[in-house]
């Protein structure tokens, strides 16, 4: 009886304790060699480059410099005109826009053509309105009133980066991004924020976060899509981590690029099981043939210097 | 109410002889509480009835003589004495709880035990002991909620959340009263505990479907659970110690009436501030809560006067000292109820209730000089009419009206900036009217109706409610029952985080949410030892909503079409199994559910239907309790399929369009088309009576998940690893635990 005993208390623990499993049996049906298109264009830009990737089994180690597809046939038209890409020599997957390379058109709607192996993918963008900013301020955080106005991109970078008004000390005020009125032709806003020097000292400082932590910190961050309703947005500082010069760009985003990157919610699930569940999902590509995205914006920018705050403070 | 009276004695009047009426309170002897659901009996005459689960009794057109009359109900010892009836009566009936020689009964002494004819009738209804519930396996310190978790049809969705998922449906479908007020947020540490202090619970009645007409507002189950109204004999004091809290209850008589006042509290924070003065960086955090009840009877007439009340509130604070970086979350329940009961007539019970519920939650947070805020707030107040009229002793009619006024408010900022400002207050009417009656060959059935008409909604819900149930041999019962159901208000909840929970209103642009429900059982109880019951159920649900998580950050619209994805269906059917030994050294039950539930959204998964988290094909449950001698030891076992959660199907790279910048990504299979490992956890307890102080004692020892299974509870794929290595976060490990409880 007690060997018995024993026997089913021995199973038991081996069973229950034991919940390691093969990695391979946490994924789902494997979408392998599906075509990924990339390719924004900004309005007023020139004709961006378009990367043509395939998606990976996510079994494999990853590589992502393996992916390029090469011998695609890339093709964008508008307004009746047709514009095909050429293969970067040195890049595989990156094809670039004929020479001389028109800028892209508000108001306009691109389409796109991708042939590989047999494979078509296509998709289609119409451009925003171009967008200006009416100003870009600092305010007192405590009262809100206007304390600086910055001197944007549209002024000359240098004179942007230079400006005393554009010197801002970190967590000292709060950067307001101003629009006179809705940019026609958009879904929504997008902020980003681009570190320009990369070597640049951090500006945090704090006590509770260690190594691993600060490593977690990139120069560039983005916003998720924003509304703007009040034709306004503050810029947070826990966006920024490094100090030097910095470009803070506002997007207004067609509807392609609104519906990626408000399902493309790249929360990792870190937190409660929730928030793991429903904001693992899979984003909208309006693609045919391929995921990924074609979408387009209209953008402004001002250039910042963040300094750090003096020391004891 | 006076003409919803009228009509009750209009049809009174016409169904009755000149007799007298046999009225009155069926109540605990040793503590006057009330004892709910009684049969009381005129064998001589062959009349009787049922006592509501006020513990009142009407018996009319009772002839003037010298009656036996017969009081009887599980776990008491029958009440028979001969009364004189002259005029119409109104009696208080003290029974005296049962022991059975050598034998133990898992009602015997249960104060408030089951409701004996409400099992009868209704489909999918059970009472629960509190006390029996505390002998459970728990973690820390028993829990109701945590405890119906192991019931069949009812699961949970982790290790540290205290919602119940039932037959297919989210916390928010089912409604949790307290004293007949509804609480919004019934938990504390973040969802690990309910708001449901074990030691001031008297009742705990659950309805796991189709629940009948004089409840309302949630699509599938409804907890109604009623505290302690205190001992009208004697002053008592008890209470407990665990790893978690203290608790302490004390009650006693006041007047004719009596009194009751509870308390609980963690003392973690003087325990995390000792971590913090070390150095180490941890959050302060406690909980309290606060139950009160006075009951005084009003004149000689039968008539009573109760007030309740309920407070609670939970504190978060994690202030890191620098960079302006904090974090605190406060978030708790107040509700309060007076109630005047009045009998119009000896056969004619009424209650006028006024309530009030709220529940409010803030989070206040900076992250290096970010300020962010979220307050919410849902608070009703509610006037409610009911009235009982005993029509014969085979016929009871119920109906009631009531009158519920909200306020919602969440407002929200970030970065200074305001946000979403809602501000609601729409109008909920309801009225119902319900008969419960007994036909030949044992037949009971209970038709009822129930109508509603929200503020926001641009209809009058009319939703029929029946129940059924019918002999079929000696020890067989089978039943039926279904109804529709409507739902006004939506709960947003975080699992693992319910201190965020916040309620909406449903407006006119989505619309409120319907189920229909269904439900055939059978029953088989040989003896009191015994009793088996198998039932099969199916809910076809319309117009869910989720919240959207994929508007823009700023959306600060109130409307709900742009809060939510709405026009959602489902359906949850499944068939439960449930054996109990009620009565013996060894008791407990084994319950077992095999259960299908699924949703669809246009806007989710490109309109695929898919399962929700919760659905759980198999979920099954071993719950044991022996005594001997001093000593009680438990064991509960459960198992359950593993929940659903979305794979990875792939890995990509693209260009975050807003820095250019190349982003490793994970591409996302259909949505919910994997699951987790099993879940499986053996939990074990050891109780053991001692003297204390002169009173009576129970020390016991917990053990939860005794085999230390680290079950998973979600998977997390790691984008910066080129190896898509999935991380499954586990759930907890082998959690011993202590403590005492006392009472004097």
């Amino acid at each position: 009886m007690r060997r018995l005993l024993t026997t089913i208390f021995t199973v038991i623990l081996g069973v229950g304790c034991s919940t390691d499993r093969e990695p391979g049996d946490l994924f789902g049906s494997i979408e392998e060699d599906v075509l990924v298109i990339d390719g924004t264009l900004i309005v007023d830009q020139p004709l961006p480059h378009i990367f043509v990737r395939r998606t990976a089994n996510p079994r494999d180690l990853y590589d992502p410099t393996s992916l390029g597809v090469a011998d695609a046939v890339v093709i964008v038209t508008y307004d009746a005109r047709q514009w095909e890409y050429l293969a970067a020599g040195d890049s595989v997957g990156q094809y670039l826009p004929p020479t001389p390379t028109p800028v892209v058109e508000p108001n306009t709607t691109y389409h796109l053509e991708v042939r590989v192996a047999g494979q078509i993918a296509t998709g289609f963008t119409t451009t925003p309105d171009r967008m200006k900013l009416a100003r870009t301020v600092l305010l007192d955080e405590e009262t809100l009133v206007v304390v600086a106005e910055l001197v944007p991109f549209s002024m000359g970078a240098q004179r942007s980066f230079t400006a005393p008004e554009n010197q801002l000390i970190y967590r000292d005020g709060l950067v307001e991004m101003q629009l006179a009125e809705p940019v026609g032709g958009s879904l929504a806003y997008q902020l980003s924020l681009s570190g320009l020097d990369r070597d640049s000292d951090f500006v945090i400082d704090a006590d509770f976060l260690d190594e691993e932590d600060y490593e977690e910190f990139d120069r560039e961050g983005a916003s998720p899509p924003l509304q703007f309703d009040e034709g306004r947005a503050r810029f947070p500082w826990f966006a920024v981590a490094f100090e030097g010069r910095h470009v803070l760009r506002l997007f207004a985003v067609d509807e392609n690029w609104y519906d990626f990157i408000r399902t493309n919610l790249t929360d990792d699930g870190g937190g409660f099981g929730g928030l793991a569940g429903d904001s693992f999902e899979r984003p909208i590509f309006r693609l045919e043939g391929a995921i990924g995205l074609f979408g387009s914006a209209s953008a402004d920018s001002v250039g910042v210097v963040i300094l750090p705050r003096p020391d004891g403070d | 109410m006076i003409g919803l009276r009228l009509i009750f004695l209009a049809i009174g009047l016409a169904a009755a002889a000149e007799a007298t009426t046999l009225a009155g309170y069926i109540r605990n002897a040793s503590d006057g509480e009330e004892v709910g659901l009684s049969v009381v009996a005129l064998p001589g005459l062959q009349l009787g009835g049922l006592a509501n689960d006020r513990g009142y009794f009407a018996i009319r057109n009772v002839p003037a003589g010298r009656h036996l009359l017969v009081v009887s109900h599980i776990g008491y010892q029958s009440y028979r004495d001969s009364i004189d009836v002259t005029d119409d009566v109104l009696l208080e009936i003290r029974l005296r709880s049962e022991a059975i020689m050598g034998e133990e009964t898992v009602i015997t002494a249960d104060r408030g035990a089951e409701a004996e004819l409400e099992r009868l009738i209704q489909t999918s209804f059970l009472t629960i002991a509190p006390q029996r519930l505390q002998q459970l396996p728990a973690t820390g310190e028993a829990d109701l909620l945590r405890s119906l978790q192991l019931l069949p049809g009812i699961q949970a969705a982790s290790d540290i959340s205290s919602g119940l998922y039932v037959r297919g449906g989210g916390p928010d479908q089912t409604l949790i009263l307290l004293d007949d007020i509804p609480l919004y947020n019934p938990s504390h540490a973040f969802g690990f505990f309910s708001t449901f202090n074990p030691e001031a619970v008297r009742d705990v009645q659950l309805y796991k479907g189709a629940y009948p007409a004089n409840y309302g507002g949630n699509l599938g189950a409804v907890l109604d659970v009623s505290n302690l109204d205190g001992n009208r004999e004697k002053t008592s004091l008890s209470g407990g110690v665990s790893l978690v809290s203290t608790r302490l209850l004390v009650e006693g008589p006041l007047g004719e009436g009596s009194w009751m006042m509870s308390g609980r509290r963690t003392y973690l924070d003087p325990l995390l501030a000792a971590i913090r003065s070390s150095g180490t960086d941890v959050p302060n955090y406690f909980f309290y809560d606060l139950n009160t009840k006075i009951t005084q009877p009003l004149g000689n007439g039968g008539d009573n006067l109760l007030v309740s009340a309920y407070f609670g509130r939970d504190d978060l604070d994690f202030d890191l000292n620098e960079a302006e970086t904090f974090f605190n979350i406060r978030w708790g329940n107040r509700a309060a109820m007076v109630r005047w009961t009045h009998l119009f007539d000896p056969a004619l019970f009424g209650e006028l209730t006024l309530s009030s519920s709220e529940y409010e939650s803030t989070t206040d947070l900076s992250f290096f000089d970010t300020p962010v805020l979220f307050q919410n707030q849902i608070e009703d107040l509610t006037l409610n009419a009911d009235l009982e009229y005993f029509l014969r002793s085979d016929n009871t009619l119920t109906g009631g009206l009531r009158a519920t006024k909200y306020n919602f408010k969440f407002i929200s900022s970030f970065n200074s900036e305001d946000g979403l400002d809602l501000n609601q207050s729409p109008t909920l009417l309801e009225f119902y009217l319900q008969d419960d009656a007994q036909l030949s060959m044992g037949t009971h059935v209970r038709l009822g109706v129930r109508a509603s008409r929200f503020s926001q909604a641009d209809e009058i819900a009319i939703m029929p409610r029946v129940s059924i149930s019918q002999p079929v041999a000696d020890d067989w019962r089978i039943k039926f029952g279904g109804g529709l159901y409507r739902q006004y208000l939506q709960l947003v909840t975080t699992e693992g985080f319910s201190g965020g929970d916040f309620w909406v209103p449903l407006d006119e642009t989505v619309g409120p949410a319907s189920s229909w429900q269904t439900v055939a059982g059978v029953e088989w109880e040989p003896t009191r030892k015994y009793k088996l019951t198998a039932e099969l159920y199916y809910t076809d649900l319309d117009g869910l909503v989720v919240i959207d998580n994929n508007t823009t950050a700023d959306n600060n619209s109130t409307r709900s079409e742009d809060i939510f994805k709405s026009d959602g269906t489902g359906y949850a059917t499944g068939a439960e199994f449930f054996f109990e030994k009620r009565t013996g050294r060894l008791r407990g039950w084994l319950g077992y559910t095999l259960g299908r539930t699924r949703r669809t959204f246009d806007e989710v998964d490109g309109g695929r239907s898919f399962s929700p988290k919760y659905d759980r094909r198999h979920d099954a449950s071993l719950v044991m309790s022996y005594r001997l001698s001093t000593w009680r030891l438990g064991s509960s076992l459960v198992y359950a399929t593993g929940q659903a959660f979305t794979p990875a199907a792939a890995r990509y790279t693209l260009r975050n369009p807003a820095t250019a910048v190349e982003e490793d990504l994970v591409l996302a299979a259909r949505r919910n088309s994997a699951r987790l490992l099993p879940y499986h956890r053996l939990d074990l307890s050891a109780r053991r009576q001692i003297g204390f102080f002169g009173g009576d004692a129970e020390v016991y020892l917990q053990i939860f998940n005794v085999y230390s299974r680290r079950n998973e509870w979600f998977v997390q794929y790691d984008t910066d690893n080129p190896e898509t290595e999935p991380k499954v976060v586990k759930q907890l490990p082998v959690i011993p635990s202590f403590g005492l409880e006392f009472s004097f």
